[in-house]
């Protein structure tokens, strides 16, 4: 019988790994075994999520970033210097989203943090205040 | 001395604070794994605190929440609002904050929910100040010992279960014994006798229709302007009810905390332990003893541990609190009567035979007690009330006894005689507090033999007559009394003959 780990331990685990140069693929493969046998395949972006929090703890960022139209490159280095100075990154990797329905502004994710400050974020704000 | 400039110092200050704040707009969320009966799961927050508020953003708006469950991969959170409106997916935020209802003066004469929104249809009410949901009860040395009392004007609690302020007096019975009626009682008489005690009614999944019927009550007898309702229905969540005494605690400490006296009646915390036992078991943790999880002891005496009487150096404002417990078929000595028993300074039982005896109210001489209100009676009733609890006690046992036969001696009759006649004064109608005069010239009259050659029966109308009577020859010297000094021999006197002149009219021949 295969033992139940918590997700926060198999997401240190993984990253451990990958930081520790192991291949990514055999890794990969191995998780998804496990995810299937334990029958927690519903868990996977959670995983992912958590994951990426264990890396942002060694230095290794991954940020997403949603907005209406393209961003400039200026708007991205001001973004990667925001999370610099709110981390202890030493590697960032921007990743970009186009989305129309938030109307305007960015919406920036990394490890558990966000800056919403799409138009869309604060249309439902106004509805709560607004309900209030 | 340099020379210091204020407004450089406040520039100074204010660039050291924007230097910190490091957050820049930045905030820190998780997603709702699961969602349902009040309850959902949340991926993330790893740095949730317990007690925690939590906004959860839904198409419909943002529906508020507070972390209960903080475990490994997830975090159990208790929502305020429908979770109809909530699903999987929903962004969730830390609001950086722990629970906090607005508390102060501008509560007064407002009936509201557990966060402090208005329910009586009345104007949004703005406070200066909010206060915690859960805090830290004052602690040993910020605390003086129950000695100033609270009168109830209900005759039987004042003479033989007084209450201080400060002190935790439990009202227990079984369903429709007047647990409830008891304390509005205690809550006119605040207003009626102008003691200055701010009343916080705390209503834990009462029917909606019995509260507006008790605040229609406090309206009539003009107590609303002193009394702050705060209310919850059976069709509210869980979570409501489970804050709703903590938020009204908060509201009272902010009296307490202000040199002030507040009184507080949490009824029940019967239906509150429920709801704790629903939140609880929703949120898979272990059941106990009756399926309550293993804290609802902590759960009730962390509560009831906030009413307290302040040392002179915090202001020597007070908190007292009258939680109520229903009991099923007389069983006090069931999970949660004896944790709440155990925690408050006494109890007030209220039994049901005596209630359908038509002795109100029904209070049982032999199973109450209050352990520290001895100190803070009123002088005056304490002088004549003496041995009224044990008298009582007494002729209620020699009563059962005498039902078996009917030749008694002369004492034991003469002692049933003069119980049956306590019992019939003890008798008092709703809404109907006693002052303290009133209270101290009816015990004096019957304890003395005054009333003797007066039937039973008649004892009510012959204490209305004695009543009226020094209400109307001799209002000086009763208000003199009512200030609660021991009656001097003169002040006696004048209640002798009033209630010998009284008697007269209702002897037997």
């Amino acid at each position: 019988m295969v033992v139940r780990l918590s997700r926060q331990k198999l997401s240190k685990y993984y990253a451990d790994s990958l930081m520790n140069g192991a291949d990514a693929k055999k890794l990969a493969g191995q998780m998804a075994a496990y995810l299937i046998e334990t029958k927690r395949t519903k868990e996977l972006s959670m995983l992912v999520s958590d994951i990426e929090y264990q890396m942002s703890l060694k230095g290794v960022v991954i940020a997403n970033v949603t907005s209406a139209h393209t961003l400039d490159e200026i708007a991205k280095t001001a973004l990667i210097d925001l999370i610099h100075r709110n981390t202890d990154a030493t590697k960032i990797r921007l990743t970009e989203h186009l989305d129309p329905s938030v109307l305007g502004g960015v919406k920036l994710e990394f490890t558990d943090t966000e800056l919403d400050t799409t138009i869309a974020k604060r249309l439902i704000t106004l509805k709560t205040n607004y309900k209030k | 001395m340099p020379d210091i400039s204020v407004a450089e110092l406040s520039k100074d200050l204010r660039n050291a604070i924007a230097g910190l704040e490091t957050s820049e707009g930045l905030e820190k969320v998780g997603i709702v794994v699961r969602v349902g009966d009040g309850v959902a799961w949340v991926c993330g927050l790893r740095d949730a605190s317990y007690n925690e508020m939590l906004q959860i953003e839904t198409p419909s708006g943002v529906v508020e929440a507070f972390a209960l469950n903080l475990m490994e991969d997830e975090i159990g959170a208790v929502l305020l609002g429908s979770d109809s409106l909530v699903s999987a997916g929903n962004t969730v935020r830390l609001r950086g904050a722990v629970l906090s209802v607005p508390v102060g003066p501008e509560l007064l004469g407002r009936v509201v929910d557990p966060l402090g929104r208005p329910l009586d249809g009345g104007a949004p009410i703005k406070t200066k100040q909010t206060g915690l949901v859960e805090r830290e009860a004052v602690g040993v040395m910020g605390r003086k010992s129950v000695h100033e009392p609270l009168m109830t004007g209900i005759v039987a609690i004042d003479s033989m279960f007084p209450i201080g302020r400060g002190q935790r007096e439990l009202i227990i019975g079984d369903r429709q014994t007047g647990k409830t009626a008891l304390t509005i009682d205690t809550m006119i008489n605040q207003a009626k006798q102008n003691t200055g005690v701010v009343n916080i009614y705390v209503a834990i999944g009462q029917k909606s229709s019995k509260i507006a019927r008790l605040i229609e009550r406090l309206k009539k007898e003009d107590v609303m302007k002193q009394t702050i309702v705060v209310a919850t229905s059976p069709s509210d969540p869980a979570s409501l009810l489970y804050i709703a005494p903590y938020a009204a605690t908060a509201m009272g400490e902010y009296f307490r905390d202000n040199n002030q006296h507040a009184l507080i009646i949490y009824d029940d915390l019967t239906k509150h332990a429920v709801a704790y036992r629903q939140m609880s078991l929703l949120l898979r943790r272990p059941p106990g003893r009756e399926a309550y999880p293993g804290d609802v002891f902590y759960l009730h005496s962390r509560l009831l541990e906030r009413s307290a009487k302040l040392s002179e150096a915090l202001g020597g404002g007070s908190l007292t609190a009258l939680p109520i417990i229903e009991t099923q078929a007389g069983d006090i000595s069931a999970y949660i009567p004896t944790n709440v028993i155990s925690i408050t300074d006494g109890q007030i039982f209220l039994e049901t035979d005596l209630f359908y005896q038509g002795i109100r109210p029904a209070i049982s001489a032999g199973l109450s007690v209050s352990r520290v209100g001895g100190a803070a009676q009123t002088k005056a009733v304490k002088s004549v009330s003496g041995n009224l609890k044990l008298g009582l006690s007494q002729f209620r046992e020699l009563a059962s006894f005498a039902q078996f036969g009917s030749d008694l001696d002369e004492s034991t009759r003469n002692q049933i005689e003069r119980g049956q006649r306590l019992t019939e004064l003890l008798k008092q109608s709703q809404y109907q507090p006693a002052s303290i005069w009133e209270q101290v010239a009816s015990i004096y009259a019957v304890t003395n033999g005054l009333f003797d050659k007066v039937s039973s029966r008649k004892i009510k109308d012959v204490q209305a007559a004695m009543l009226s009577h020094l209400s109307a020859e001799r209002s000086k010297e009763m208000a003199e009394i009512n200030k609660g000094d021991k009656p001097t021999e003169e002040q006696l006197k004048i209640i002798k003959k009033a209630a010998t002149h009284a008697a007269k009219g209702f002897e037997e021949a």
